[in-house]
C-alpha cells in the first residue's frame, strides 16, 4: 500500500466512508456500495412517519359504503385484530370532499394539504404490511424486516449515495415537543450491518444540548487548548504506530467532531429564517405540539438544503385514546378527538414545508413520503376507536420526480383489504432508491453469509405514480 | 512466452473441437469435474430455453461455445482468454459469477482452467432434458460436492517436522508462510507495550503502574510466563472473555420490540460464563451445557453457591427476540426458533443453517430438512424459568421430615377440633364478635354461614333457611348432572394419569394430592392456611417450593373456551401459551390467580382458532416472561382444566362445602338457624373423625375449611398448646428449604418432529422431518424420546465433527489477534472467508483437544508464541506486501472495544469497582465493569454503543470497529467522561506533590509509561496555562488536573494497542 492509498483510506468524515466501514466490510468479501447514480431524479429524502397509524378511511380513501352500513357488522369475515374488541362498522366522522385540478379526495382532517399540495401528492391507497404491531410494523417499515439488526431505509441510502456534508450526518431523525422514538426504539434509526457513519444522528430540535455531547462544556479557548495538546500527543503516537491508517483517521475524526460543534447549533437556531417562513409552517401557533413539529419541518428544509440525504421527523403526542409518545396516532379509542388533534399538529407544517420547498426549487429534488405503519379497521373498536389494520392502507409521496394528483391502487368498498395494484413496503422502498438513482436490486450488502437488501427479495418500482 | 503457449493451445484446441472423440480420461474429467458445476451453478440463468441471461446458455458444447451477448464463453484451450473463467474468478466486478453468489472454490475454478486448458473437451452435443437436468441438480448431489469444502474435512495435523528447541509450533506455521512471501517479523516488544497488551487481551484492564514496573524489573527468565498465568488467574480474565462469548450468543437482558420486556434472571447466565472461564471449564463441556446442561446425567455442581452450573448454559436459547403480541404466532414461533438455530449453528459450528428455511442452502452443504430437524429439536421444548440449585443432600431428609410433622400436626389437631364441633351449635347461638362480623358479610349463598345471614337479614322470612338449603341442594344436583366425560378436553388434575399426562417441573409439582391435604402457615399466629379437596397444590411442603405444569400441547380445530378450577395466593399465574410464545399482550391473556378458595376461571380460546396452545399453571417466579424474580412465596392448586365449545355453558361450581351438611341433615325440614346448628355439629364431627384417619373426601375438607376459615375449628397458636411445639418444628424445617434459584431456560416437552415448510412458509407445511445432525456430517435419526438437544450437543462436540474446535480456535485467535485465521468467524461456509493459515488452524483445533479443550491453556500457548510478543512496527516490505497483515510480521494496532475503553476511564481515574464482581445488571452510570451493565435491547447503553458495542440480535463472532464523529464528541463532552477526569485530578490532588510528578504519575496511569521529555514539556506547558486559565477565572475554570486528565483521555494512545 502506498502512502496516497493510506491517505485515501484515511480519510473520514460522513462523506467518505470510513477506513473502518472499508475493513469491517473487506472481511465479508467484495461488496461495494452500487455504483454512482446516473438516473437520479431525487437527491434527498424527508419523512414524514405518522407513528401509530393513521386511518387511511379518516384521511385519504374514502368509503361512502361505511356510511350506508353504519352499526351493521361486518359483512365479510373479520382477521384477527391486536385487541380483539371488534365493534360494528363505523364510518368516518369526517368529511371528504375533492382538491386541486386533480380532484383527490381528501378528508377534512388536512385542510391545508388539501388546499395547498393536492396536486403534488401520489397517493398510494393500496399500501399493506406484513405486522399488526407497532415495534415489528415499525421495523418492518424502517428496514424491510420486522425484527432489531436490520439496516434503516435511511441508512441504506446514505450507504448507497454518501453524504456530501462533511460536518453533518447523511441520516437526521428529528424531535421535537417530547417526541420520542417510534415502539421498537433508537434501532429504527439503526445502520444494522452497514458501516456506523450510516446510522441516523437525532437531532432534538428544541433541546437545549440538541445532539448528544455536541456542546462543549468549556470556553472555545480551553476546548482548542486541549485539542492542541491532544494534536501532539497524537502525532507522537502515530508515528510509533507507523502511521496506522486507524490511528490516522481517528485522529482526523476529531476535526470533524469540533466542526459539528458549532455547526449544529447554527443549524437549530434557525438564524437567517424570516418571520413569514416561521409563519408558514405554524412555528408560531399557539398550540405547542403544532408548533414543535413545524419546527422540525422547517429544520428538514434546512437540512436538506445542507444536503443531509435522509430527514426522518416524529410526531409529537396528543395522549388521546391509546395514543402514546411512541405511538401518537393509535386512536383505539376516541378516534375522532385523537385523529383531529393529531391532523391539526401535522397538516400546516406538512403544507408549509411543501409549498417552501416548491417555492425553493427544492421539490424537485426532494421526495417526500407521508406514512403510517399501518391503517385502521373500518369497524369500530369498542364504539369510537379502531384496530390496526395492516391489509389495506394509505400513504403518500410528493416531489422527487414523482407524479402530482394521482391515486394508485385501491381497497374494497369496505376499506379493508386491498383490491387493486396492491402495494407492499417493498415496492415503496424500490420506488424510492428508483428516484433516488439506486437499483433496489443492486444496493446489497453481505452479511452473516447472505446478500442482504433493503427490498429482502422483494420489491418492484411503482413507475404509474412517477412523473 | 505465453502468447506462443496460447497460439499453439488454440492450435491444439482446434485440432480437439475438429477431433469428435475426446479422451476416456478427459470425457471423465468433464463429467465429475464440470458438468455438476455447471449444472449447479450456471444453468438456473444460462439454459436454452431457460432464462439465458445475456444470451448465454451453457447447457451444452454449441451453445457454450458460441456464447452470449458478450462473445464466446471460452476458448479452448486458452484459459485466460475465456471469459467464463475471467467471470468465475471475478476479474472485473461487472462481470462476476456466479451472480449474487459465493465465488466457486478455487479447487473448481482451477478445474474450469484446466478444462479448458485441455480443449474444453464437452459430449453434451444437445441442451439436456428436465429430466436431465433434474439429476444434474439433484440435492444429493450438490450436497456430494458441497461436502467437499475445507471446512467439513477431517482436521489435519501438519508434519512440523523437526523444530529447533525453543521454536514455539504456531511461529513456526507462521514463519513458514512469512518466508514465502519474502517478510521478516519484527522484534519483540518492550516490556511495557507486551504487559499492556497482554493486560487488555486478558483482562480487559489496563496494567496498574506498580505491575508494570514489577514486570520491567523482573529478572526472572520465565518472567513473562509468570505474568501470563497471573492475569490468567486473575477474577478479571472471566469478566474479559464472557463479554466476548456474550457477543457470541447476542446477550441480552430483554426480548426488544413493543413493551421490551425483561428476561428475568438472564444475568446469572452472564455470571456463569464468568465463572465457567475463570475456572476453565473445557469447551465442549460448555457447548453441551449451551444445548443441554439441564439435560447432563452427570451436570457440574458448583458446591460453594449451590448451583447446578450445567443448568445455566440453556439460558442462551432463551436470549431471543420476541415480538410483541404477534397476531400470527406460528410466525413468531418460527421466526424465534430460527433465532436459535442461527445462534447455535453459527456459534459452534461457523455454519449458516438458519440459511436453509425456505430452500436449501444456497452455497453450503446445508439442507432444508437440516432446518427442519433443529427447528423440531428446539421447539420439543418450551420457554421456562428452570431451577438451577444443586441437588441439596440435605433435602430429602428435610422434606420427610416436614410430612412426619404434619402427620403429627393432624394427629393432633383431630381430638381439638373434634371438641370444637361438639361446641358448635353454643358458639353459632351466641356468635362472638369476630364470628358475627363474619354473619354480616355472608351475602354469598357459596359459605357454610350463609343461612343465618339470610335469617337476620331485614326481609327475611321464615322460609329464609330452608330456601338456603334448597339452593344448594339444588346446586348439589346441577354439578352432578354436568356433562363431565362429554367436554371436548378434559384434564381431571386429581388423577394420577391427568396429571401424569402434563409437563411438571418443581418441589411442588410432584403429585397430586388426596383430599384434606393442609398447608401450614410459614409464619404468624395461625397454624393451618388451608385445607383442601383433592389437587395439585403446590405448597404442601412449602409456599417457597416452586411449580410448573404444561398441558399437552392440543390444536384448535374450531372455537372453544379454557375453563379452569383455581385456588392460589402470592401472584401464581395460569395462562394458556399459543405456539410457546412467552410473553402477555392484548390477544394474550394471563389469570393472576387470586383467592384461596378455588373457583372456576374462564379463558376464551376462540381468537386463537386454528393455532396450537398449551395450557401453564405457575407459580409467581416461574413465568418464562413475566415472573416476578422477587417473589418468594407464592402457591396455587388446580384441580380441573376443562376445554368447552365457545359460549357452552360454563362448568359448575358443585359447592361441595354443602353435601356434609346435606348428608347429615337427610330429608329433615330445618326452619331455625339452632337447628342447622346441631347439624353442623353432627357433620363436622364426622368430617373431623375422617380427615384425621386421612379419609376426608372433597366435600368434607371444603367443609372443614370453611369451618376453620370461619373460626369455628381453632387454628390460634394460643388455643392449641399441644401443637405449639410441631409448628414450630415445621417452620424450623421450612426454613431451612432453600428459595429456589431460577434462570431463563427451557423444559423439555416430548421430542416431536416438525414438517418442512414448503418455500419457508409455515402456513404450507409438508412432510415431517426426522431430527437428526446435519446431512453433510451425519443424517441418522435421532432415536430420542425427549427433544434431542442432548445428542445435538455431543454431536457438535463430537471427534470427527472437525468445525466445533476450529472454529473456538479460531474465536480465540481472533479476540487475540484482532483478525481470525478464518476472517470470518460466524461463518466457515463458502460465504465466509477461507483461513489464511489453514495448517496453523488445524495445528491449534487438534491440539486444543489434546489439551482437554482448555481455552486458557489455548490462550497462553498463542500469547507466549514470539508472534503475539512482536512490536507493532512493520518489518521493511510488510507494509507493501502485506498491507492488512495477514502474514503477522508485526503486531496489529487495534482499537480498544467499547467496554475496555470505558473500564479503563474507570480503571485510572480510580473509580473502579470490581466488586460485587456478579448479580443483577446496572445502568452506565454505576462504575462497575462494563460486563455488568444492563443490556437493555431498545435502550442500549449509548457509550458502549457509540464504541461498537453489538446489537444483540445475532452472533456476533466480529465486531465492527467504526471511526464516527459520536465517538470523538462522547470523549470529549460527555459527562461520564469529564466526571472520570475530576475523579482523577481529586486523588492526584489529594497527595501533595509537584507538576512534574503528577504528569509522570499521570502518563503510567493512562498508557503505563513515563511521558518523553517532549510530553512532559507539553503536559507542563499544558497544565501552566489551565492554571492560568483559573486565575483569570478566579477558580471558576475546572482543575488543571482535571483538563490533563480529560486530555490524556482523548489521546488515540489511550484508545489504541500497540
Amino acid at each position: 500500500m502506498t502512502r496516497r492509498d493510506m491517505l485515501r483510506r484515511c480519510s473520514t468524515g460522513f462523506g467518505l466512508m470510513a477506513l473502518s466501514g472499508l475493513m469491517a466490510q473487506k472481511g465479508y468479501g467484495a461488496t461495494r456500495p452500487a455504483p454512482t447514480p446516473r438516473t437520479a431524479r431525487a437527491r434527498n429524502v424527508i419523512f414524514l412517519y405518522m407513528s401509530g397509524g393513521v386511518s387511511h378511511l379518516d384521511s385519504f380513501d374514502p368509503k361512502p359504503l361505511l356510511q350506508q352500513l353504519a352499526g351493521q357488522p361486518m359483512p365479510v369475515k373479520v382477521e384477527r385484530t391486536m385487541f380483539n374488541k371488534n365493534g360494528k362498522i363505523f364510518p368516518s366522522p369526517f368529511a371528504f370532499r375533492r382538491h386541486g385540478q386533480s380532484g383527490i379526495p381528501i378528508s377534512s382532517l388536512f385542510p391545508r394539504i388539501g388546499a395547498a399540495c393536492a396536486d403534488e401528492l401520489a397517493v398510494i391507497r393500496s399500501m399493506t404490511s406484513k405486522v399488526n404491531e407497532h415495534a415489528q410494523g415499525n421495523y418492518f417499515f424502517h428496514t424491510g424486516f420486522p425484527t432489531m439488526g436490520f439496516p434503516s431505509a435511511g441508512a441504506w441510502i446514505n450507504y448507497g449515495l454518501g453524504s456530501v456534508n462533511h460536518d453533518l450526518p447523511g441520516f437526521v431523525v428529528l424531535q421535537s415537543g417530547g417526541a420520542i422514538p417510534p415502539h421498537g426504539g433508537v434501532g429504527l434509526y439503526s445502520n444494522g450491518f452497514l458501516p456506523a457513519q450510516h446510522q441516523a444522528s437525532i437531532v432534538v430540535a428544541d433541546a437545549p444540548e440538541p445532539v448528544a455531547n455536541i456542546t462543549p462544556r468549556e470556553r472555545d479557548a480551553i476546548q482548542r487548548g486541549r485539542l492542541d495538546f491532544i494534536r501532539a500527543s497524537d502525532t507522537a503516537f502515530s508515528r510509533a504506530t507507523g502511521a496506522d491508517p486507524q490511528v490516522e483517521a481517528a485522529v482526523k475524526n476529531y476535526e470533524t467532531a469540533y466542526r459539528m460543534q458549532s455547526a449544529v447549533p447554527e443549524l437549530v437556531a434557525l438564524s437567517g429564517e424570516s418571520e413569514a417562513t416561521k409563519k408558514l409552517y405554524g412555528l408560531d401557533d399557539p398550540h405547542p405540539q403544532k408548533a414543535a413539529y413545524a419546527r422540525q419541518c422547517l429544520l428538514a428544509r434546512r437540512l436538506v438544503e445542507r444536503g443531509v440525504r435522509f430527514v426522518e421527523l416524529s410526531c409529537v403526542n396528543e395522549k388521546i385514546g391509546g395514543g402514546n409518545a411512541p405511538n401518537p396516532w393509535d386512536q383505539h379509542g376516541e378516534l375522532q378527538k385523537g385523529h383531529a388533534a393529531m391532523a391539526y399538529q401535522v397538516d400546516q407544517p406538512i403544507a408549509g414545508l411543501l409549498t417552501d420547498l416548491r417555492q425553493r426549487g427544492l421539490l424537485d429534488e426532494t421526495l417526500v413520503i407521508w406514512a403510517g405503519e399501518f391503517g385502521r379497521t373500518p369497524f369500530s373498536q369498542g364504539t369510537n376507536g379502531r384496530d390496526h389494520n395492516p391489509y389495506g392502507f394509505s400513504i403518500w409521496l410528493a416531489g422527487g420526480g414523482v407524479k402530482g394528483g394521482t391515486i394508485y391502487g385501491a381497497t374494497d368498498d369496505l376499506g379493508y383489504h386491498v383490491v387493486d395494484k396492491p402495494a407492499t413496503v417493498y415496492d415503496l422502498w424500490a420506488t424510492v432508491l428508483h428516484q433516488l438513482g439506486l437499483d433496489h436490486d443492486r444496493l446489497t450488502y453481505l452479511s452473516g453469509g447472505r446478500n442482504y437488501r433493503l427490498t429482502d427479495v422483494y420489491g418492484n418500482v411503482l413507475h404509474d405514480i412517477l412523473a | 512466452m505465453s502468447r506462443i503457449t496460447g497460439t499453439f493451445a488454440v492450435i491444439t484446441s482446434g485440432l480437439l473441437s475438429a477431433a469428435p472423440a475426446p479422451s476416456p480420461a478427459a470425457l471423465e474429467f468433464f463429467e465429475t469435474k464440470i458438468r455438476p458445476v455447471l449444472a449447479q451453478d450456471c444453468y438456473e440463468c444460462h439454459r436454452t430455453g431457460g432464462k439465458r441471461k445475456a444470451g448465454l446458455a451453457l447447457d451444452h458444447r454449441e451453445a457454450l461455445l458460441a456464447g452470449g451477448d458478450s462473445g464466446p464463453a471460452i476458448v479452448p484451450g486458452n484459459p485466460s482468454a475465456s471469459l467464463l473463467l475471467q467471470a468465475i474468478r471475478h476479474e472485473s466486478d461487472d462481470l462476476a459469477m456466479p451472480k449474487a453468489g459465493a465465488k466457486l472454490e478455487p479447487g473448481v475454478i482451477a478445474d474450469f482452467e484446466h478444462w479448458i486448458r485441455l480443449g474444453a473437451p464437452d459430449p453434451r452435443d444437445t441442451s439436456p432434458s428436465d429430466a436431465q437436468v433434474a439429476a444434474d441438480t439433484d440435492w444429493d448431489a450438490v450436497l456430494r460436492r458441497r461436502k467437499n469444502w475445507w471446512s467439513l474435512q477431517p482436521i489435519v495435523r501438519p508434519d512440523l517436522g523437526r523444530l529447533p528447541a525453543g521454536t514455539h509450533p504456531v511461529d513456526a506455521l507462521l514463519a513458514n508462510k512469512r518466508r514465502d512471501a519474502g517478510l521478516t517479523r519484527a522484534q519483540p516488544a518492550d516490556r511495557v507495550t507486551l504487559i499492556r497488551r497482554l493486560s487488555f487481551a486478558l483482562r480487559g484492564l489496563p496494567p496498574a503502574p506498580e505491575e508494570v514496573a514489577a514486570f520491567v524489573a523482573d529478572p526472572r527468565r520465565h518472567a513473562y510466563a509468570a505474568l501470563v498465568d497471573s492475569l490468567l488467574a486473575s477474577p478479571r480474565y472471566g469478566e474479559r472473555w464472557a463479554r466476548h462469548w456474550m457477543d457470541w450468543v447476542r446477550y441480552a437482558d430483554s426480548h426488544g420490540s413493543e413493551g421490551d420486556a425483561p428476561i428475568p434472571n438472564a444475568w446469572r447466565y452472564r455470571d456463569y460464563l464468568i465463572r465457567a472461564l475463570n475456572t476453565d471449564v473445557p469447551y465442549d463441556q460448555l457447548v453441551r451445557e449451551h444445548l443441554a446442561g439441564d439435560l447432563l446425567p452427570q451436570p457440574r455442581l458448583n458446591p460453594a453457591l449451590g448451583l447446578n452450573e450445567s443448568a445455566l448454559g440453556t439460558a442462551q436459547l432463551r436470549m431471543v427476540l420476541h415480538g410483541f403480541a404477534p397476531t400470527d404466532a406460528l410466525e413468531e414461533l418460527v421466526r424465534f426458533t430460527d433465532d436459535q438455530i442461527n445462534v447455535v449453528s453459527k456459534t459452534f459450528l461457523g455454519l449458516t443453517v438458519s440459511c436453509a428455511r425456505c430452500h436449501h442452502h444456497k452455497f453450503d452443504p446445508i439442507s432444508q430438512q437440516d432446518f427442519s430437524s433443529w427447528y423440531g429439536i428446539f421447539t420439543s421444548t418450551s420457554p421456562a424459568q428452570i431451577t438451577v440449585d444443586a441437588p441439596d443432600p440435605a433435602e430429602p431428609r428435610v422434606r420427610a421430615e416436614i410430612a412426619a410433622t404434619k402427620s403429627a400436626l393432624r394427629r393432633a389437631l383431630a381430638p381439638a377440633w373434634s371438641e370444637d364441633a361438639s361446641n358448635l351449635p353454643a358458639r353459632l347461638a351466641t356468635p362472638s364478635p369476630a364470628l358475627g362480623k363474619l354473619i354480616a358479610g355472608a351475602k354469598d349463598p357459596s359459605g357454610i354461614l350463609h343461612p343465618w345471614f339470610a335469617a337476620a337479614a331485614p326481609s327475611a322470612t321464615p322460609g329464609a333457611v330452608a330456601g338456603v338449603l334448597t339452593a344448594w341442594r339444588t346446586r348439589r344436583t346441577e354439578a352432578a348432572a354436568a356433562p363431565g366425560a362429554t367436554y371436548p378436553k378434559r384434564w381431571d388434575m386429581t388423577r394420577a394419569e391427568d396429571f401424569a399426562a402434563w409437563r411438571r417441573d418443581g418441589a411442588g409439582a410432584t403429585a397430586p394430592s388426596r383430599a384434606g391435604e393442609f398447608a401450614v402457615a410459614a409464619e404468624g399466629e395461625r397454624v393451618v392456611t388451608g385445607i383442601y379437596p383433592a389437587g395439585a397444590y403446590s405448597h404442601l411442603v412449602s409456599t417457597k417450593d416452586r411449580a410448573v405444569l404444561l398441558s399437552p400441547r392440543f390444536d384448535l380445530d374450531g372455537k372453544y373456551d379454557l375453563w379452569l378450577r383455581l385456588a392460589g395466593e402470592g401472584g401464581a399465574y395460569a395462562r394458556f401459551v399459543v405456539q410457546n410464545y412467552p410473553r402477555e399482550g392484548s390477544v394474550y391473556p394471563v389469570l393472576k390467580i387470586i383467592g384461596a378458595q378455588r373457583q372456576w376461571q374462564k379463558l376464551a380460546l376462540e381468537y386463537w382458532e386454528g393455532d396450537r396452545i398449551h395450557v401453564e399453571v405457575t407459580t409467581a417466579a416461574d413465568q418464562p416472561v413475566l415472573a416476578d424474580p422477587k417473589a418468594i412465596r407464592s402457591w396455587f392448586g388446580i384441580s380441573d382444566v376443562v376445554v368447552t365449545p365457545a359460549g357452552a355453558p360454563p362448568p359448575v361450581d358443585g359447592w361441595e362445602f354443602a353435601a356434609p351438611i346435606l348428608a347429615a341433615l337427610a330429608d329433615r325440614p330445618v326452619n331455625q338457624p339452632a337447628e342447622l346448628a346441631a347439624t353442623y355439629a353432627a357433620a363436622a364431627a364426622t368430617c373431623v373423625a375422617a380427615w384425621a384417619e386421612g379419609r376426608a373426601t372433597d366435600a368434607q375438607a371444603s367443609f372443614l375449611d370453611q369451618l376453620l376459615k370461619a373460626g369455628l375449628l381453632r387454628n390460634e397458636l394460643d388455643a392449641l398448646p399441644a401443637v405449639r411445639p410441631l409448628v414450630a418444628a415445621y417452620r424450623a424445617a421450612e426454613s431451612s428449604l432453600r428459595v429456589p434459584t431460577r434462570a431463563p431456560g427451557v423444559l423439555e416437552t416430548g421430542g416431536a418432529d416438525a414438517p418442512l415448510f414448503a418455500r419457508g412458509n409455515h402456513k404450507q407445511p409438508g412432510a415431517t422431518v426426522p431430527r437428526h445432525f446435519l446431512d453433510a456430517l451425519d443424517p441418522k435419526p435421532y432415536r430420542t424420546t425427549g427433544s434431542g438437544r442432548l445428542a445435538l450437543a455431543e454431536d457438535i462436540v463430537r471427534r470427527d465433527n472437525p468445525l466445533a474446535a476450529r472454529v473456538i480456535v479460531n474465536r480465540v485467535w481472533h479476540h487475540l489477534f484482532g483478525r481470525g485465521l478464518v476472517p470470518t468467524p460466524d461463518n466457515f461456509g463458502r460465504m465466509g472467508q477461507p483461513p489464511s493459515h489453514p495448517e496453523l488452524l488445524d495445528f491449534l483445533a487438534g491440539w486444543l483437544v489434546e489439551h482437554g479443550w482448555s481455552i486458557k491453556a489455548l490462550i497462553r500457548f498463542i500469547v507466549t508464541t514470539e508472534t503475539w510478543r512482536a512490536a507493532s512496527d512493520a518489518p521493511p516490505g510488510s507494509r507493501e506486501k502485506d498491507p492488512d497483515n495477514v502474514l503477522l510480521s508485526h503486531a496489529p494496532v487495534r482499537r480498544l472495544e467499547a467496554e475496555a475503553i470505558r473500564d479503563a476511564l474507570l480503571s485510572v481515574a480510580g473509580d473502579l469497582q470490581v466488586e460485587p464482581a456478579a448479580g443483577p445488571p446496572v445502568t452506565g452510570e454505576v462504575p462497575r465493569r462494563s460486563v455488568f451493565l444492563r443490556v437493555k435491547r431498545n435502550d442500549l447503553d449509548p457509550f458502549l454503543a457509540a464504541f461498537d458495542a453489538p446489537v444483540p440480535a445475532g452472533p456476533v463472532g466480529r465486531r465492527d470497529v467504526t471511526n464516527v464523529p459520536g465517538q470523538s464528541l462522547t470523549l470529549l463532552n460527555a459527562p461520564f467522561v469529564r466526571e472520570r477526569a475530576a475523579h482523577w485530578a481529586q486523588r492526584l490532588e489529594a497527595v501533595p506533590a509537584d507538576d512534574d510528578a503528577r504528569i509522570t504519575a499521570m502518563y503510567q496511569s493512562a498508557f503505563g509509561r513515563n511521558p518523553a521529555d517532549e510530553e512532559r514539556r507539553q503536559a507542563l506547558d499544558f497544565v501552566a496555562r489551565m492554571k492560568a486559565e483559573r486565575a483569570a477565572t478566579a477558580g471558576a475554570a475546572p482543575s488543571p488536573w482535571t483538563e490533563l486528565g480529560q486530555a490524556l483521555f482523548n489521546t488515540k494512545e489511550f484508545i489504541f494497542l500497540r
